[in-house]
């Protein structure tokens, strides 16, 4: 069999079904080796993981659990406001120190040994260091300054924390390059952030479907009857497909909204449905905000975190992975510190929309279960990825149905995984 | 003689109170979504919450509906609009208990455990809950004013489509 074939070859001699990135082979979004191997060279790779907002620890001692790979890591704010993130396990016996989501104290302790550690990692305290009555102990040679909790490199921009586990990663900035920092930086442009609350649900799919999705904004117009039917999104929409051109691997999707009567170019969607109307219009109530015109702006970075506006809804969407067909999907919804009481009531109508019982999001996460079924069954075959070209060069201006995007993260992601290091 | 008089209301209202969580669940898992607006009153609160939001006081919810016609929406999307794969839900409500009155109004609560069936899956726990509820009796019919059902589930196991 094909399918036994594939999954007896050694992951560097499987062949991709084409040159360019046009395919890809449906193996990627289930095998197991190449899972580990994901989690090796790109999640403890030189890339950063989205780790929490710094509004979320706002006090001196003040901790929060959160994930890079599948490594639980702390992340703390030091007595001089700094921020640390250590990785949650202790150096002796390889405990989990803290299980709390989230606590304050003015240092960690591991409750098995206590083993004591400051909010920077470093060991502070062992008992029975010296023995009990003069006897036993650790050797003369011990050494707590070796055995702090592995600390991980941190950037904050403008509230939004990143973390890695590999020094060779470049600056935030550098990383995203001008053109995506500058979105980033609209929506955590340097006001203080609060969070408005959390979702969290598991989706029993590969986690590549979600950044994929993200960047994929042939999908929505689609899809997503609900957008369509109440007029919030539509494929003739005003828009950008923004790339970094360095990696090709983050991306910006923004789109301006139009008069909803004009249909124009619509034909196709058989979806389009006119004929709903919401009988409590509060959820979709919105107001200008930003100083420009986007109404909706989706940044997605590599490798799987995406921080979206959708008129005043502003969230978070973080993919944790769970082996290689399954992963969370943690989504933290939040505003600005300034927000006014009506601003802060619309963000929170509008999270109807989103989230594990969103009337638009769940279509997605439906659908990624719907991928795992028929990939994991088939990993011979691939998937065709031609909308817009075959290239990974940008999409041309004004086109909104570009697979571009996908296949750019498939460029960047072969040379991550798969080019000789 | 007044004290059994109380008694005997107290009982009545208590049945009243668990048919109504009866039939709520039943009109869900017979799946008869249509009839499940007719379970609040006009200006109602509807919202599905996740514990840990309730706990910190964070104000977004899983589901929110501020108004019947808020849950009306809610139907026509879950009947129209949404794509999900089909199932069967089963709800177990237990602990059905007055709380108390206030502006007229039965303070209520339960626990609630919800099955979901997928058509080729065996089937699963999707959510452990308490809902913290308020009724409204009105012409002698009880309806929900208030319904919030507190999620102890953090991380789902799959989507919440159908009501809770």
């Amino acid at each position: 069999m094909l399918t036994e074939s594939i999954r007896n070859t050694d992951l560097d001699a499987r062949p991709w079904p084409s040159r360019d990135n046009s395919r890809v082979p449906n193996w990627v979004y289930s095998d197991p080796e190449n899972y580990r191997r994901e989690l090796d060279r790109i999640f403890y790779g030189p890339f950063w993981s989205f780790v929490g907002l710094a509004c979320e620890i706002p006090e001196p001692g003040d901790h929060m659990r959160a994930v890079v790979g599948e490594k639980s890591v702390l992340v703390t704010r030091a007595a001089d406001g700094g921020i640390n993130a250590v990785l949650n396990i202790c150096s002796h016996r390889g405990l989990e120190v803290c299980r709390d989501k989230f606590g304050n104290g003015k240092e960690l302790m591991c409750p098995y040994h206590q083993w004591t550690y400051d909010l920077g990692g470093d060991l502070i305290g062992v008992p029975f260091r010296r023995g009990v009555k003069g006897k036993g102990g650790y050797p003369k040679d011990f050494d707590p300054s070796r055995h702090g909790l592995r600390r991980l490199r941190v950037e904050n921009v403008n509230g939004a924390l990143f973390a890695t586990f590999d020094e060779r990663a470049p600056s935030m900035r550098d990383y995203l390059g001008e053109k995506i920092w500058e979105r980033l930086t609209r929506v955590f442009d340097g006001r203080d952030l609060e969070v408005l609350g959390y979702h969290r649900q598991r989706v029993r799919a590969n986690w590549k479907l979600y950044p994929e999705n993200m960047k994929d904004s042939y999908h929505a117009s689609l899809l997503h009857v609900f957008l369509i039917s109440f007029g919030l999104y539509r494929i003739d929409q005003d828009g950008e497909l923004l790339q970094d051109p360095e990696t090709k691997a983050h991306n910006v999707v923004s789109s301006i909204r139009n008069d909803v009567k004009d249909v124009a170019g619509t034909e196709e969607m058989r979806s389009l449905r006119h004929d709903f109307e919401l009988n409590d219009m509060r959820p979709l109530a919105s107001v200008k905000e930003y100083d420009d015109d986007v109404t909706i702006q989706i940044v997605t970075m590599f490798p799987a975190f995406t921080v979206q506006q959708q008129n005043n809804l502003l969230q978070c969407r973080n993919v944790i992975v769970k082996g290689p067909e399954e992963f969370e999907l943690v989504w933290t919804f939040f505003g600005y510190a300034d927000d006014d009481p009506d601003l802060r009531q619309r963000r929170v109508r509008m999270a109807n929309l989103v989230g594990a019982a969103g009337l638009i999001s769940i279509d997605d996460t439906e659908v990624f279960e719907f991928s795992r079924a028929g990939m994991t069954a088939n990993p011979d075959r691939a998937c065709v990825v031609e909308l817009g070209g075959r290239g990974i060069e940008p999409p041309v201006a004004g086109d909104m149905v570009s697979e571009g995007p996908i296949r750019g993260f498939y460029d960047f992601y072969r040379r991550v995984m798969y080019d000789r290091p | 003689m007044t004290e059994t008089m109380t008694e005997r209301t107290d009982v009545a209202v208590h049945l009243m109170v668990h048919d109504l969580y009866t039939r709520y669940a039943e009109c869900i898992c017979d799946d008869e979504l249509e009839e499940w607006p007719g379970f609040f009153v006009e200006e109602c609160l509807y919202r599905i919450v996740p514990r840990i939001n309730h706990d910190r006081g964070l104000p977004v919810s899983l589901v929110l509906a501020e108004s019947r016609g808020g849950i009306v929406d809610r139907m026509t999307a879950i009947r129209n609009t949404m794509v999900f794969a089909p199932r069967y839900m089963s709800h177990a409500v237990t602990s059905i208990r007055v709380t108390g009155v206030r502006d007229g109004d039965l303070l209520t609560r339960s626990m609630l455990t919800v099955h979901q069936t997928m058509n080729d899956q065996p089937t699963e726990l999707l959510l452990a809950a308490r809902t913290f509820d308020r009724v409204r009796i009105e012409d002698g019919v009880p309806r929900f004013a208030e319904r919030v059902v507190v999620c102890d589930t953090e991380s789902l196991p799959s989507t919440i489509i159908y009501p809770l």
